[in-house]
């Protein structure tokens, strides 16, 4: 190793990189602003319960219905629809923060 | 960092204090490894005989695992597979760091996803080479052991939070984007979540300080890196020329 010192000095550069790119405690951390319904106070299950679980909820009911034709479930993302009505506004938002890309809106159109 | 609830502050505290170890700990040991005196010319032969095929030969180490392909398949297979996966995982978490997330890396997420959940498998592959080949058995100690129970259990933490019990991942991206930020928020209290973590600072804690430095050691190995030109041009032992 011939220059040990600028060696290091570069390893730790590459470490710190994701420090610069978040900005590095000039900012608070981002996080998503969602619009909330106005027509509505509470969702179907607790609030916790749903930023964590609504995919799995639907995910469930999606096989009920397509493949087993049972519609008299709870859950069903025309019932999301009802209350957030701007796809943009409130599934995007926390969509896009963490990089998932559900399928729902393949086949539902949700404006 | 008032506003903070005492797990969160914990575990802000252990993360910086994790962080700090695993770089800490890792430059010294690399400044160790760098600054070693090389007073002989000791290459195993046959080995390239200029710097090109040095560089040549470390990188198809790197990315192929070239020396231990040679030196047992068996192992290789397994190692091999372990760190590739080991990039879907950096993939699969890389999301979590990145704000805005790049279009590209959401793109590959569920294809990173389909390979990063197989990480348990070579693991236990690994483990299962260790416990039932007598020779390997024989030579191995606890931490042999230990990195892939670690490593094992995280995989398996891991798991657990995206199939069995998943949790509010926008709340722990924006946890982890206010420990990058130097601006902490709250942690979502949920238990596979803090699991995860803990397990995870834990790896990060001990890596500078186990056999996981080969990461960073297989640069500085001299039988590896050095030019096997003894006869071309002569080695002078770099204090002795002072």
């Amino acid at each position: 190793m011939k220059r040990p010192a600028a060696t290091a000095a570069a390893l730790l550069a590459l470490l710190a990189a994701p420090l610069f790119y978040a900005g590095c405690g000039n900012a608070k951390a981002p996080a998503p602003q969602l619009t909330k319904p106005t027509n509505a106070t509470e969702c179907v299950e607790p609030a916790a319960t749903m930023r964590a679980n609504h995919m799995n909820l639907l995910r469930h009911e999606r096989d009920n219905i397509v493949r087993e034709g049972d519609r008299s479930r709870k859950y069903r993302i025309e019932g999301c629809a009802q209350c957030h009505t701007k796809r943009a506004e409130f599934c995007d938002r926390c969509h896009d923060y963490a990089g998932v890309k559900p399928e729902c809106f393949d086949c539902h159109y949700l404006p | 960092m008032g506003g903070l609830s005492l797990l969160s502050l914990v575990y802000v505290a252990l993360s910086y204090a994790a962080a700090a170890i695993f770089v800490g700990g890792l430059m010294r040991k690399l400044w160790g490894y760098a600054v070693t005196p090389n007073p002989l010319c000791i290459p195993t032969t046959p080995s390239p005989a200029t710097k090109g095929g040095v560089v040549a030969r470390l990188a198809l180490n790197i990315v192929a695992f070239a020396d231990l392909f040679k030196g047992n398949r068996w192992t290789w297979i397994g190692g091999y597979a372990f760190h590739v996966i080991l990039i879907a995982v950096t993939v699969r978490h890389l999301r979590l760091f990145i704000y805005p997330v790049p279009p590209l890396l959401a793109e590959i997420q569920p294809l990173a996803l389909l390979i990063a959940m197989l990480l348990p498998l070579p693991l236990v592959y690994l483990l299962a080479r260790r416990k039932m080949v007598d020779r390997y058995a024989w030579i191995s100690s606890p931490a042999d052991y230990g990195v892939l129970i670690l490593i094992l259990l995280i995989a398996l933490s891991g798991l657990g939070l995206k199939f069995v019990s998943h949790s509010d991942l926008v709340g722990i991206k924006h946890f982890l984007l206010g420990l990058l930020m130097f601006s902490p928020v709250d942690m979502p209290a949920h238990p596979a979540f803090i699991i995860h973590l803990t397990l995870v600072l834990m790896l990060a804690v001990y890596f500078p300080y186990s056999k996981l430095v080969h990461a960073g050691g297989v640069f500085f190995s001299p039988t590896r890196m050095m030019v096997d030109d003894p006869r071309e041009r002569r080695h002078i032992n770099p204090w002795a020329a002072k």
